[in-house]
């Protein structure tokens, strides 16, 4: 797994590409979780380039989301598969984050802080 | 054409991305569509997990056997190990109603695996756990 950033306006946005695994969970959350302790509050997570995710990688990104709305932030997801959005419907999380078709989409959205 | 392989690893989590590999590698070069190749390795990827997390009384070294099966309908995966018995299937569905904070995670994996997947079996034979999932073509 490998993790970018960059920024759009003002998002920081996250790609994430490869497998979000066993092992790239840790790594994942961690580095979400450091961007929001300093200071970022709006972020998106772009799933693009990411070709698999495992139940350890979903519950590292619940994680991210969950602080981010304690620090009164926003916190986004974009470039889903048709898989990855299968996981997070099967976990009832499709009502919990905040998804975008593209990350244009995500841009476009007048929330952003 | 069926064809068929047999990965093998240790119960070490840094065996895990080999096997990764090694399933997309075989699905790929058999042309499984990225649903199946997907299905694949999320049921092995929570599958081995929990063996190797949950599996073994003891610390020693022990061999996990991946067998894959693919003809004209399925894919078959048939996962083999030596730990104690345990049916993964056996467990408690978790609650995905409550809010994300209050959930147990724990079962989340398995809960994947039984959706993603068209069947799931299990059974306990001379001292080991097999388990075999399927997912239609």
């Amino acid at each position: 797994m490998q993790i970018t950033e960059h920024r759009e306006g003002p998002i920081l946005v996250i790609a994430v590409e490869g497998r979000l695994d066993h092992a790239g969970a840790g790594t994942f959350q961690e580095y979400t979780v450091k961007h929001i302790n300093d200071g970022v509050r709006s972020m998106v997570v772009d799933f693009t380039g990411t070709t698999f995710v495992a139940s350890m990688g979903i519950r590292a990104i619940i994680v991210p989301s969950q602080e981010m709305s304690r620090a009164g932030g926003r916190f986004g997801l974009t470039g889903l598969s048709p898989q990855l959005r299968q996981l997070f419907e099967i976990s009832g999380l499709m009502k919990v984050f905040n998804t975008y078709p593209t990350l244009a989409d995500a841009v476009a959205d007048g929330v952003w802080v | 054409m069926p064809v068929e392989t047999t990965l093998r690893l240790r119960n070490d989590f840094s065996a895990l991305s080999a096997l990764a590999d090694a399933t997309t590698n075989f699905l790929e070069e058999h042309q499984a569509g990225a649903e199946v190749v997907f299905a694949a390795n999320l049921a092995i990827e929570e599958l081995v997990t929990n063996i190797i997390k949950y599996g073994y009384d003891d610390e020693a070294a022990h061999e996990i056997s991946v067998h894959l099966a693919k003809n004209a309908d399925a894919l078959h995966i048939r996962i083999c190990d030596d730990g104690h018995e345990f049916n993964p299937f056996d467990q408690p569905e978790p609650d995905t109603s409550l809010p994300a904070e209050e959930r147990e995670i724990g079962g989340l994996g398995i809960h994947f695996v039984r959706n993603m997947l068209d069947s799931c079996d299990y059974r306990r034979e001379a001292g080991s756990n097999i388990v075999t999932v399927t997912k239609k073509l």
